[in-house]
């Protein structure tokens, strides 16, 4: 096909190892630039520790210890060395995935953080599917219609995106739980505490991506390609959903890792609203206990997952670029 | 020349994506029936008197308790009903907007100022510049908005004053990368080479053409942005690491009273209805201003 559109030039013999060097340069810098962001994140983290008001040996020991007990405490978590040390040790523990001890628990931050992990990624891949299937349906049932239809689905997203989460969740509670009574208030442990506060914390990924979905379908559909596709008879379903679908989910892609840390983001809500374990109620309660160990610690780890999905995605992209023009 | 070019085309995903979120916004608010949008001004309206004058709504305190009228239905005394302490739950909603509304602008205060600073730096500076504070961006970019606030938050203390700063810094990147890319668009653009070459001074360049130019495109950025602080600074005093009760704020009224839902729709519905229109109010109706305004000149 490309050798049709594109005359065979004299240099294109020669022209091929530099491709192949120039996509691993390209590569190569976007996991490079991933790593400085991560370092960043890490970095800036620990200045805000630094520049907070308040003494870290306060919250460990309480106002009311002498003085050499306070020494002594200082000492045991390595707070009497100097500030380049402490973040060269912080940064050589977090190398080794070593997230620190927490001040509050006493325990290393990992095992902390271990339990709680499974509820709220059951959650957030929950409504991570459910967005997906939502966003794709609509996107597909609206794109390129008629303005009622569309009205309809901008309608829906500027809903999904006005009107903070917490509430959503609460609404759901109500009409659900209260007042048809379908689905439980408190856990009982089976699939059924999980349907609300899915559909909550899917809410606003739902409205992001069924904008980019719809506005991608509907440059495609006005994209040449369509109208031969249209007169070679394929039927507007498969059109939409083989082919303008497709072009859609490139563009959407690239919000993958943003969206994963809104998810994230958003479950410290949904858990909170719903009154579920995870990781959500774990970092909202080492906020209000001053566990900055953990605290830190997830927000380096959302960090980190915001950044690998982003760099996965970046390369994916530039992978396939280069290959285009191959 | 080339190299300010090819800075000039570097736009995020996320920049893509708003750019596209804002297209269908402003399609739909486009299309929206005036008298639905009159409506939607006239909310906004009544916001403001709100905040400035609440006593034109209501006579009394939003603190005021009379524990005999606790849990009331909406009824004519109290319009939109009482909370567990027998507090009328109108009055508290015509003070609380006074707290929302004040993260909101605080908060969009605070990107505005430092994410044009970054901007104008990023876009004037030098390569090397420009690239370490596009990774400065992209550093904050990398912490989902509400892990940021409870960052700052777990730092500091949870106060109306710390949540405004923390839900300010996480739009930072959005202003910043639009006054840069915008600085940049105006630096390379022909009357400012033109200015150049006739040996404009550096401080007359920034002041005379790059800040007016990019500065146009601020208010109704700025206006779309307090609906988005505004959400998220409510989440964060549902969660109470903002105002403590017994401030009327509506994030920790919702919270106050959740316990009670069950018995008491009304203390679940309306701060919720409040702010969610307070919210589409200020995104269609600054959308509309701005094809106003784009129209106009």
């Amino acid at each position: 096909m490309t050798t049709l559109l594109v005359p065979p030039t004299a240099t294109e013999p020669v022209s091929r190892p530099r491709a192949a060097n120039s996509l691993l340069v390209a590569v190569l810098k976007r996991i490079v630039s991933g790593v400085i962001v991560l370092w960043g994140a890490a970095t800036l983290t620990f200045v805000g520790l630094q520049l907070a008001p308040g003494d870290i040996v306060d919250i460990l020991a309480g106002e009311t210890v002498s003085d050499q007990a306070r020494a002594a405490i200082a000492s045991q978590w390595g707070l009497d060395q100097p500030v380049l040390l402490q973040y060269l040790d912080y940064l050589a523990k977090l190398l080794r995935f070593d997230l620190g001890e927490s001040y509050v628990m006493r325990q290393p931050v990992a095992d902390v953080l271990g339990n709680q992990i499974l509820p709220t990624v059951s959650l957030a891949v929950a409504a991570v599917l459910l967005s997906v299937v939502a966003s794709v349906l609509i996107a597909v049932a609206t794109a390129g219609r008629g303005p009622v239809a569309r009205g309809f689905a901008s309608g829906l997203e500027l809903l999904a995106v006005s009107v903070p989460v917490f509430w959503w969740g609460i609404v759901l509670i109500i009409s659900f739980s209260f007042t048809l009574k379908i689905f439980p208030v408190v856990a009982t442990g089976s699939w059924r505490d999980l349907v609300l506060p899915t559909i909550t914390l899917a809410i606003p990924t739902t409205g992001l991506l069924t904008q980019v979905l719809r506005t991608g379908m509907e440059q495609a559909l006005d994209e040449p390609f369509a109208m031969t596709i249209r007169a070679r008879g394929v039927g507007e379903f498969a059109l939409r959903f083989r082919h303008a679908l497709r072009h859609a989910a490139v563009s959407s892609m690239n919000l993958a890792g943003w969206l994963l840390g809104g998810l994230l983001g958003g479950a410290v809500i949904t858990e909170q609203v719903f009154g579920r374990s995870g990781l959500g109620t774990a970092t909202l309660s080492a906020v209000t206990n001053k566990d900055i160990p953990v605290v830190m610690a997830i927000v380096l780890l959302v960090a980190f997952i915001y950044v690998l999905t982003s760099t996965v995605v970046d390369v994916l992209a530039v992978v396939i670029e280069k290959r285009g023009q191959s | 020349m080339t190299a300010l070019r090819s800075r000039q085309d570097r736009v995020s995903p996320i920049d893509r994506w708003r750019q596209s979120s804002r297209a269908t916004v402003d399609r739909l608010a486009a299309r929206l029936p005036i008298v639905v949008v009159a409506l939607l001004a006239l909310w906004l309206l009544a916001v403001v008197v709100a905040v400035f004058l609440p006593q034109v709504f209501v006579p009394g305190s939003p603190l005021e308790a009379s524990p005999a009228d606790a849990l009331q239905a909406p009824s004519p005394q109290h319009l939109l009903g009482t909370d567990q302490l027998g507090r009328d739950q109108f009055t508290r909603i015509v003070y609380g907007l006074r707290y929302s509304l004040g993260i909101g602008v605080g908060a969009m205060a605070v990107s505005v100022v430092f994410g044009v600073l970054f901007g104008l730096v990023a876009g004037l500076g030098g390569w090397f510049v420009d690239e370490v504070l596009a990774r400065f961006i992209d550093i904050i970019s990398a912490f989902p908005a509400v892990l940021l606030a409870l960052l700052v938050i777990a730092f500091t203390e949870p106060g109306i004053v710390n949540l405004t700063i923390a839900v300010g810094i996480s739009a930072i990147p959005k202003f910043a990368r639009v006054i840069r890319a915008e600085t940049v668009r105006v630096r390379t653009s022909d009357y400012v080479t033109h200015a150049v070459t006739f040996g404009a001074r550096r401080s007359r360049l920034v002041l005379r053409h790059v800040l007016p130019n990019t500065l146009t495109l601020i208010p109704v950025l700025a206006m779309i942005d307090v609906g988005t602080a505004i959400i998220a600074g409510s989440g964060l005093s549902f969660l109470q690491l903002g105002p403590q009760p017994p401030t009327p704020e509506l994030g920790v009224m919702l919270s106050e009273s959740r316990n009670l839902f069950a018995f008491a729709w009304w203390l679940a519905v309306f701060p919720g209805v409040v702010l969610s229109l307070t919210v589409i109010a200020l995104t269609v109706v600054g959308s509309r201003l701005q094809r106003t305004l784009r129209r106009a000149s």
